[in-house]
């Protein structure tokens, strides 16, 4: 058996134990040590189980992720977001699938505070998934959008995705976070026409509220926001008044929601305590995930078959529209198995001379391979946005009734992809006029 | 099996209270690190190397048998939902049997880790200091060996249908009907 | 043929990756076609992994970063602070770092029974090493004397940079070198203490004012490592064949470094952005701070870490250091700097007897 064979089958017994319900962390752990045992010795899968799971957990950047989802739970169990939702029902109940409409809204906004998508999902999730069953939204609807909106969070600045990438593929960060901005704002009004089509369509998704609210009443729904809006605007301010730096800005967030929420009497201690103990549940949950991908990445680089499976769809061709649509491919596919970082730093050696020899500017495909990344978020079998809403709903919902619900709005991205190739403009307008 | 359970469920409740306590310290650490450095000029030494080799080291792998036990661990149910049941009883084992094996291996390497790193005192540099994190590398056969082990009770419980001592938590549930 | 893997902690296309690029078609040359080598740039081993990742025999070569592993090398990581005598009068110079990659090769190479007793420790063998240009102040705001050095927040990636803030009256910031652009973009820092080569790297071009040079000093040594299973287990002609390449590494790596931080100070300089040597008042503190500071590091590793031949190591580093700053005086390109390396370091290994 060719190395190349190893790193295949591998994928493959991997597959089978995810369908077989085999915990993920714990399949991609077990395949990857196989794997390397088989391909290389025992003294390396015994090396690599030793120092990976350690140094990948070991990271401080990574720390903003507990940060910010302790942030959205914090915001949650005080109830400090339920006046952003009671605000925008009342501005957005007369169109249809308003509340969902307005938690794309809102990971849009919370986008611009977070740099993952995790994290977006899983503050997002907690404040509108619940809201959303609570009105009796269709559970595919409810989660699916939710799960989807998360992929914004990557998009808009910050973004950890794009800070890698710019210095792997020695581009402008700042640059890149200017694209970035059009990008997810184009991907939220997709989002948003998804939600109006469906419920056009079918009705009984979101239904609608009876009476029409009077506008002193929506006036007073916007007073309830400023809960929520003070911790933005403490977490904007200081991010860009050089308080504290953008990994920073979870823990300082999360401080800044415990004391509004005492300010507001709201806080307690079985609130606090509950917010934590869910953050580190959910936190171990999704990093020991992280590690298996990180431990599977080594084993693909090498068999060789990360490498083999790209080249493969490399080699269509010099047309380049066949050669973007073999790459969308390529990342389409890896990103049903792996996280975005791994599948990007697996890939980006052979991909960026590609992208160099084709003419594209970087700028611009470090916008759309972020794109792609994000929707290996959500796609099955490894979508880590849909496992985060998971962990939001529990039994109520579930995992493959959120992956139907995200389907229609992968549809959309796909557009909103096309979009993007066909007028890189969208992404190049705002960093080469404002860069 | 019931007092095993008891047993369990005390060392996985001690593993929460330290993962969550993680939590709560990691917060206020990074906001002391800003407030001390904006206001005072004076930042923490070692925050960075304390947030990243203490707290996200026992975050991940402490609260590993904590997950375990109230199932939040990701799944993928899409083909398996489909089976009939008693296939799904068996993949059940089988998860347990994998988990438990994957897990014990890695607590095994760790313990190894651990000792060597004990030995050599491992330090980092930060700044001029040099912040000891050997004592972080226990964290991992810690973490690893609690959730083999509530993997294999759970493995036992199911399969020979004696009592759970391990009661697992609702938290998600009441949160959706709150 | 037999294939070695090289896992590097930079990313793809950069100046470095090039370098172990070049390294793998010089490995294959020198041996006949005996010998090959796949580069893996960051997505076999991080810097981070590296130290455990090769003594576990996941890669066969490395580049390890000893400063991450404070415990398992200190020898070495003593050997590379020294790094400090370049900015002495007589030895400084805008290639500097080609002496000091000489130096510190021969010295661990031909002179250091300790370090090699380190090394194999971690089941590896040391292959040589390039080294980064000297670290330039680079800041937002103007430091022109030592009182504008008070209170100031500068990024300090190790331990010298950190030490040299505190006695400088500055306060060093640890952050980690991918927020740095953003932390002296906001404000959060006022200064970093970076490679040159960084400017452009990390894009601290498009924020800093200001890059004095001969301030803080410091170089950062490059060394690359092997198995030592694996390098036991190559023929005598094979491990002769590396060994000329080792050469050829250092030299590339050093070189890099060196174009790079010529390039970020010329592009800076384009940019409007002032490039210059520190005050002269700036510059004779650095020299007394760097004349202290070299016995307060023998100090410190032999109470930290009980490394017993700090002083003996200092007396042999000056001595190399001013050796190669004679040696590479006539040094035009990296090929010439490849040629001196191998005469004066490499060609003189025992490769039967070295690393066994
Ligand atoms: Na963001
Ligand atoms: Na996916």
């Amino acid at each position: 058996m060719t190395d190349v064979a190893i790193g295949l089958t591998g994928l493959g017994v991997l597959f089978v134990l995810i369908a077989a319900r085999m915990q993920i962390g714990v399949a991609l752990i077990a395949v990857s040590f196989v794997g390397l045992w088989v391909l290389k010795s025992w003294n390396v899968a015994w090396g690599s189980i030793g120092v990976i799971p350690y140094q990948f957990a070991a990271n401080w950047v990574l720390s903003s992720i507990p940060m910010f989802l302790f942030l959205g739970f914090i915001s949650f169990h005080t109830n400090l977001t339920s006046g952003l939702f009671r605000a925008a029902r009342a501005w957005l109940s007369i169109l249809p699938g308003g509340l969902a409409i307005a938690a794309i809204f809102g990971s849009a906004g919370f986008a611009a505070v977070s740099g993952s998508s995790l994290a977006c999902s899983a503050a997002m999730g907690r404040i509108a998934v619940p809201e959303m069953m609570k009105h009796k939204y269709h559970p595919e609807l409810a989660t699916g959008t939710v799960a989807v909106a998360g992929t914004i969070g990557a998009m808009i600045p910050p973004s950890i995705i794009l800070i890698l990438y710019g210095v792997i593929a020695q581009v402008s960060v700042a640059q890149l976070f200017l694209g970035g901005i059009s990008a997810g704002i184009l991907t939220a009004l997709g989002y948003v026409a998804v939600v109006l089509i469906r419920v056009k369509l079918n009705p009984d998704l979101a239904p609608l509220r009876d009476e029409p609210i009077p506008m002193a009443e929506k006036i007073r729904a916007l007073k309830d926001t400023w809960p929520i809006l003070s911790v933005m605007v403490g977490i904007f301010g200081g991010l860009f008044s050089g308080i504290f730096t953008p990994t920073e800005a979870g823990a300082i967030g999360a401080f800044l929601a415990c004391i509004v929420a005492t300010l507001r009497g709201e806080m307690t201690l079985e609130r606090f305590m509950k917010a934590a103990r869910e953050t580190m549940t959910t936190t171990a949950s999704l990093i020991i995930i992280a590690v298996g991908a990180s431990l599977l990445t080594r084993f693909l680089v090498l068999s060789g078959a990360g490498d083999y499976m790209s080249e493969a769809i490399i080699a269509l061709g010099a047309n380049p529209v066949i050669l973007l649509a073999g790459i969308i491919l390529v990342y389409l596919v890896l990103g049903m198995f792996l996280e975005p970082i791994g599948s990007m730093l697996l890939t980006l050696p052979i991909i960026l001379p590609v992208v160099g020899e084709a003419g594209w500017s970087l700028l611009w495909f470090g916008v759309v391979l972020t794109k792609l990344l994000e929707i290996g978020m959500i796609t099955p079998p490894i979508g880590m946005n849909v496992f985060v809403i998971k962990g939001v709903v529990g039994d109520l919902v579930t995992t493959s009734a959120i992956f139907r619900g995200v389907l229609w709005f992968i549809l959309m991205d796909l557009m909103v992809l096309i979009l993007l190739s066909a007028v890189p403009q969208l992404i190049l307008y705002l960093p080469t006029h404002f860069g | 099996m019931i007092s095993i359970g008891k047993a369990l469920s005390g060392l996985v409740s001690a593993a929460s209270f330290i993962s969550t306590i993680c939590i709560v310290l990691m917060m206020l650490h990074v906001t002391a690190d800003v407030t001390f450095r904006y206001l005072l000029n004076q930042p923490l030494p070692g925050t960075l190397t304390i947030v990243a080799h203490y707290y996200m080291i026992i975050v991940t792998f402490v609260a590993l048998g904590v997950a375990e036990k109230q199932n939040a661990h990701i799944t993928v149910e899409v083909i398996a939902e489909m089976l009939p049941p008693v296939v799904q009883r068996v993949l059940g084992w089988l998860s347990f049997v994998l988990t438990a094996g994957v897990f014990m291996l890695l607590a095994w390497r760790g313990f190894e880790i651990a000792m060597s790193k004990t030995k050599i005192g491992a330090a980092i540099e930060q700044g001029s200091d040099m912040i000891p994190v050997w004592q972080s590398y226990w964290a991992v056969p810690i973490g690893a060996g609690l959730f083999a082990l509530v993997a294999v009770y759970k493995l036992i419980v199911d399969a020979f249908g004696t009592r759970n001592g391990l009661s697992p938590q609702l938290d998600d549930l009441e949160m959706l009907h709150d | 043929a037999d294939q070695l893997s090289y896992a590097g902690g930079w990313p793809p296309n950069s100046g470095p990756t090039g370098a172990l690029e070049n390294y793998a078609k010089s490995v294959e040359a020198n041996s006949g076609g005996d010998l090959t080598m796949k580069v893996y740039p960051l997505s076999l081993l991080s810097f981070a992994e590296s130290n455990a990742g090769l003594r576990d025999g996941l890669a066969d070569l490395s580049t390890i970063l000893t400063p991450y592993f404070s415990a398992e090398f200190p020898t070495l990581n003593m050997i590379s602070e020294f790094s400090t005598l370049m900015e002495l009068d007589g030895l400084s110079g805008e290639r500097s770092s080609l002496a000091f990659a000489g130096a510190v090769s021969e010295y661990v190479l031909l002179n250091c029974p300790a370090c090699q007793k380190e090394v194999a420790a971690q089941n590896q063998v040391y292959m040589g090493a390039g080294s980064t240009t000297s670290y330039a102040l680079q800041c937002v705001v103007p430091v022109t004397s030592p009182a504008d050095l008070k209170g100031k927040r500068i990024r300090a990636g190790g331990a010298y940079w950190a030490r040299w803030a505190e006695a400088m009256g500055a306060v060093p910031v640890s952050i980690s070198i991918n927020e740095t652009f953003e932390a002296l973009s906001q404000g959060v820092l006022d200064c970093t203490a970076s490679n040159p080569a960084e400017l452009v790297n990390f894009s601290f071009i498009d924020v800093v004012k200001y890059v004095y040079t001969g301030l803080p000093g410091g170089q950062f040594t490059v060394p690359t490592m092997m198995n030592l299973d694996r390098w036991q287990g190559l023929s005598s002609a094979d491990k002769a064949a590396l060994m000329k390449s080792n050469a050829r590494l250092a030299a590339e790596m050093t070189w890099v470094y060196f174009e790079e931080a010529n390039k970020g100070m010329a592009d800076s300089r384009t940019r409007g952005i002032e490039v210059a040597p520190a005050s002269p008042e700036l510059v004779a503190m650095n020299q007394t701070f760097i004349e202290e500071d070299l016995n307060v590091i023998v100090k410190s590793y032999r109470e930290k870490f009980g490394v017993e031949i700090g002083d003996q190591a200092i007396a042999g580093m000056r001595e190399l250091a001013t050796r190669w700053t004679k040696l590479i005086e006539g040094v035009e390109t990296v090929d010439q700097l490849a040629d001196l390396y191998w005469t004066e370091i490499y060609s003189k290994i025992d490769v039967d007897s070295y690393g066994m």
